[in-house]
């Protein structure tokens, strides 16, 4: 009865008895919270599939998401680690896209995606895979010099500002070739979900007009986490995804190892033959979930105990906005009213990198219809991995045709194309490309000419057709993608700890003075106020407090 | 609901805004370093404030009063607020301790001392600087027993007195107990705060400490120079370095400025704080205060009372007849690089030369205290001791109205030439006084 009362009083507090008030029923939350306290099993027998795994960070979503309450953040020993490949340099004769894979694989498998394509990062999952996978992770911790957690992460902020600050070097060498290359640990922080379903509701157009107001200011340019259908993104470090259940449904996924209708799990890379026999978590269970996480109460304001107290987390609040954090840290954005965000992506300087970067930014996109008389049309079903839940990944190829097949095309069309000898690759600190291309009609008549089991099982399919085709044309503006991180709303600030994408910043001061690129001339008006007055910022950061009546863990 | 719980909190606080209008126990501040009382428990404490203020400032009119409404200060009429940039704000945490727990009021005997650079050494400018602090407690031997670097507000005081404490009790109950087994009590104490860096740092030190055999402490037997502090720094400077840049993002000089800002926060040095108390606690304050605050301000402290009578009475004495030449001794960080320059290149050797020349002059070697000081005493013109080119030496000419700074960088003839003009002027004196 109690349970019931309170989420009931939830769905009345988040939604302020509004127009989403008829979704939430205390029945689908309740399912939806015991969802995600659940410690998910190995083979659900319910289902048929894999259950949790076989590769996952945590063993349910309130292992991670518990500060203050479920659903809260997370300490930085819950962090999600990747290692990403700064550059690599591959010396020997015809270096092709196969040598890649091979010589990136000494350094871990995991970057050789399951298509043969090769990526600059990898996400290293906590828990499961094989043996030989765990022993191999175990090699690749040797070379990073933090202390980790029993749950994966790093022990706290130092360990995490340590790791990032120390590259890990490889080199291998066969008879032929000899790969070096620089490669870093990067970690991701677990974002607290309290007034998750509030941010859902804000509007794309009320950050499109965020993004213009800001256009005019002399030293923030926010820009919309747009995305490759048309949408902002609103969740997730660099708002890569659009909605909240598209979070849950991807978190599902990749924290826990749940495939979902819509999001393969991630794959073992030693046991690429595996496959889920179904899926492991039910549309109705996300749907619940997302209910559940809509419900979350918003983070409050916390009532200093004096007057003196309160003056002084008063003249803080004056403060923020006076030197500048409120352009970036909006109070209020629609219905998110104390949000302290924008929910934009802001460029945030060197310092803050991270090679899982923020989608490029779609400034315009055109409509286009074409005709194509000829076109050799090659399809396949790509299977899971980590790396996109996390921002978008750069694929490692050379355009040198291997030399095996040289000799052929060279009989045939005359191509002069010379063997590549060395191989350098640096992670792009911009999109490569300006322009990007999405489809909507592909309409085809023509015949099946080949068709290829490939050595991993998948079907290849080669069709010369005759075509009518309508797609976007997508603009990319480039933007320093790497160092892209959207504004973290603030509310809730004071319980949310370590703070930073990766739970560098151990307290607020340091957050504060680790913001740099736009913000860096906010970040010295903060440093140049007075000794009190710095302080009183702080305290009232401090008075942004999880919601009081967060649900607790039962166990 | 909300207006409720602020009514409710209003009326709370103008409860307690009328307890605190009763009559309380007023904090002064003293002179630092005074003698105090032996009758006088063990339990008392200094609280010393050293700053960056302008001492002969300081020591001729104290700074004004923030201005400030009546009921704010009713509210802190617990405390006296001390003549420095940060009076108020270290006067706040005083007094919320001393509200937490009012046995301090008995126990803690404050002081505060102005120690910056004078216009005298920053080219007559103010410095523009971000200012600084550090706050030391010591018992009423003046041993030291903990400290921080920045203004620290009223919970990281209240840390720091109970680790003053703990240290002084240490002290009190065994008189026996040696430096070494200090050391080793305060890595136990200090170690579980620190992170990784640091806890290696520190256990490396502690090894290269126990490498010394321990000595019994007693007051003033321990190494009076400001060495001793400066080389405990530079073995923890690097860890502090590493430290500060990934903590706040500092990357080059450029950020320095940024660091002294943050260095005003006691969680900036925290660590570092840490890991130095053991091998300092329980030394006389009095003698390595200095080198404290030369460790993390970069320049030595200037204070207002220096005593060169000495050396004021010899300069009078000279002038009249000779112009004068004063050596300037580098800063202690600067120390180790050797003046005139050991070098065999050309410019080693003019300056060999050069030096030489200097002391067949009337000289004297002269710290940046001294010569503070003298300029100060003078009234002669303001020499800036913060730029880039570090001074050597300064000639006082015989009208003692004037005076010539030598840089490092400048070309060693400039000052030959001074000095063989002067040998002739002098001598023409003197022929004309025969």
């Amino acid at each position: 009865m109690l349970t019931r009362l309170f989420f009931l009083m939830v769905a009345v507090t988040t939604f302020g008895g509004g127009a989403l008030l008829h979704a939430v029923s205390p029945e689908t939350i309740e399912l939806g919270r015991g969802l995600f306290e659940r410690e998910w099993p190995v083979k659900d027998p319910r289902l048929g599939g894999d259950g949790l795994g076989p590769m996952f960070n945590g063993q349910s979503c309130v292992a991670c998401h518990n500060q203050g309450g479920v659903g809260g953040g997370g300490a930085a020993e819950f962090n999600a680690n990747t290692i990403g490949i700064e550059s690599m340099n591959i010396k020997g004769h015809s270096v092709d896209n196969d040598v890649i894979a091979s010589m990136v694989s000494k350094f871990h498998p995991g970057f050789v995606q399951l298509n043969g394509s090769v990526v600059n990062t990898f996400t290293i999952p906590h828990r499961g895979g094989s043996s030989a996978l765990r022993h191999l992770n175990d090699i690749l911790y040797q070379h990073v010099p933090t202390v980790r957690s029993e749950f994966g992460g790093s022990t706290d902020a130092s360990e995490v500002r340590h790791s990032y600050a120390t590259p890990i070097l490889f080199n291998y060498k066969n008879n032929s070739h000899e790969i070096t290359l620089r490669a870093r640990l990067f970690q991701r922080n677990t974002t607290a979900l309290f007034g998750a379903g509030i941010i859902d509701a804000v509007t794309d157009n009320q950050l499109m007009a965020l993004t213009k107001l800001q256009k005019a200011h002399p030293e923030i340019s926010g820009r919309p986490a747009s995305l490759r259908d048309g949408r902002i993104g609103k969740f997730g470090w660099r708002g890569n995804v659009g909605s909240l259940v598209e979070f849950i449904d991807q978190a599902c996924a990749n924290e826990l190892g749940l495939e979902t209708r819509r999001k393969p799990q991630p794959q073992d890379p030693l046991n690429r033959e595996y496959r889920n026999p179904t899926i492991d978590i039910t549309d109705a269970q996300i749907r619940a979930m997302h209910n559940f996480v809509s419900a979350l109460p918003v983070p409050t304001r916390r009532i200093p105990d004096t007057s003196d107290e309160r003056a002084e987390a008063s003249r803080g609040e004056q403060v923020f906005n006076s030197v500048g954090c409120a352009v970036c840290h909006v109070p209020n954005l629609g219905v998110a009213q104390g949000i302290y965000s924008d929910l934009l992506l802001h460029e945030m300087g060197h310092e803050l990198i991270d090679l899982n970067h923020a989608e490029p930014y779609v400034v315009r996109r055109t409509p286009i219809v074409r005709h194509d008389y000829t076109e050799l049309v090659t399809t396949e079903r790509s299977l899971g991995s980590m790396g996109a839940y996390y921002g978008a990944t750069t694929t490692i190829k050379t355009n040198a045709i291997p030399i095996r097949r040289q000799s052929f095309q060279a009989t045939n069309r005359r191509l002069t194309r010379k063997p590549t000898r060395d191989y350098k690759f640096v992670a792009p600190e911009y999109p490569s490309q300006k322009l990007n291309f999405i489809d909507l009609i592909n309409e085809q008549i023509g015949n099946e000419t080949d068709e290829q089991i490939l050595s991993d099982g998948r079907q290849q399919i080669t069709e010369e057709k005759l075509s009518v085709h309508a797609y976007i044309r997508l603009h990319y503006e480039p933007t320093r993608f790497n160092q892209e991180w959207r504004t973290p709303p603030l509310w809730g600030v004071a319980d949310s700890a370590p703070y930073m994408h990766d739970g560098r910043a151990e307290t607020l001061l340091e957050s504060i003075t680790m913001h740099d690129g736009e913000a860096s001339g906010t970040r010295d008006r903060f440093l140049n106020l007075s000794l009190s007055d710095r302080p009183a910022l702080i305290a009232f950061l401090e008075t942004l407090v999880a919601p009081s009546n967060a649900p607790q863990p039962r166990s | 609901m909300r207006f409720i719980a602020i009514l409710i909190s209003l009326l709370a606080s103008t409860q307690a805004f009328s307890q605190k209008l009763e009559p309380a126990t007023v904090l002064k501040w003293a002179e630092p370093f005074g003698a105090i009382s032996s009758a006088v428990d063990d339990s008392q404490m200094v609280l010393l404030v050293v700053t960056d203020d302008d001492p002969f400032q300081s020591k001729a009119a104290p700074r004004s009063q923030p201005k400030s409404d009546t009921k704010q200060v009713e509210v802190e009429r617990v405390i006296e607020e001390p003549p420095v940039w940060c009076g108020r704000l270290i006067a706040k945490a005083i007094g919320k301790a001393v509200k937490v727990r009012p046995d301090l009021s008995d126990k803690l005997s404050l002081q505060a001392l102005s120690a910056g650079l004078p216009p005298e050494l920053t080219g007559g400018a103010s410095s523009n600087q971000p200012s600084r602090a550090i706050v030391f407690l010591c018992d009423t031997r003046y041993r030291l027993l903990a400290f921080c670097v920045g203004v620290p507000d009223v919970d990281q005081l209240m840390t720091m007195i109970e680790d003053a404490q703990d240290v002084n009790q240490s002290l009190s109950l065994d008189p026996e107990l040696t430096h070494h087994d200090l050391v080793h009590a305060l890595v136990d104490r200090n170690q579980p705060r620190l992170d990784r860096l640091w806890r290696n740092t520190l256990h490396e030190v502690t090894l290269a400490f126990d490498a010394k055999p321990g000595q019994p402490i007693r007051v003033m037997d321990l190494d009076p120079t400001v060495e001793r502090v400066l080389e405990l720094d530079a073995m923890f400077k690097p860890a502090y370095e590493i430290d500060v840049r990934l903590r706040f993002g500092l990357n080059d000089a450029n950020d320095r400025r940024r660091l002294v800002i943050l260095e005003q926060h006691p969680q900036a040095r925290l660590s570092w704080c840490e890991v130095l108390t053991p091998f300092i606690a329980s030394f006389n304050l009095i003698d390595h205060w200095r080198g404290l605050v030369e460790s993390v301000w970069g320049f030595p402290p200037i204070t207002a009372d220096a005593d060169i009578n000495d050396l004021q009475t010899w300069v009078t004495e000279q002038l009249p007849s000779n112009p004068v030449v004063l050596v300037i001794r580098p800063t202690h960080q600067a120390a180790s690089l050797p003046w005139p320059p050991a070098t065999n290149d050309r410019r080693g050797k003019a300056w060999q030369k050069v030096h030489e020349q200097a002391l067949t002059h009337p000289y004297r070697k002269v710290d940046y205290q001294q010569l503070a000081s003298l300029l100060h005493l003078r009234q002669l013109r303001p020499i800036d001791v913060l730029a880039s080119s570090p001074i050597r030496y300064i000639m006082l000419d015989r009208n003692a109205s004037t005076s010539a700074t030598i840089r490092e960088n400048d070309p060693p003839g400039r000052f030959a030439s001074m000095l063989n003009r002067s040998r002739l002027k002098t001598a023409e004196a003197e022929a004309r006084n025969r």
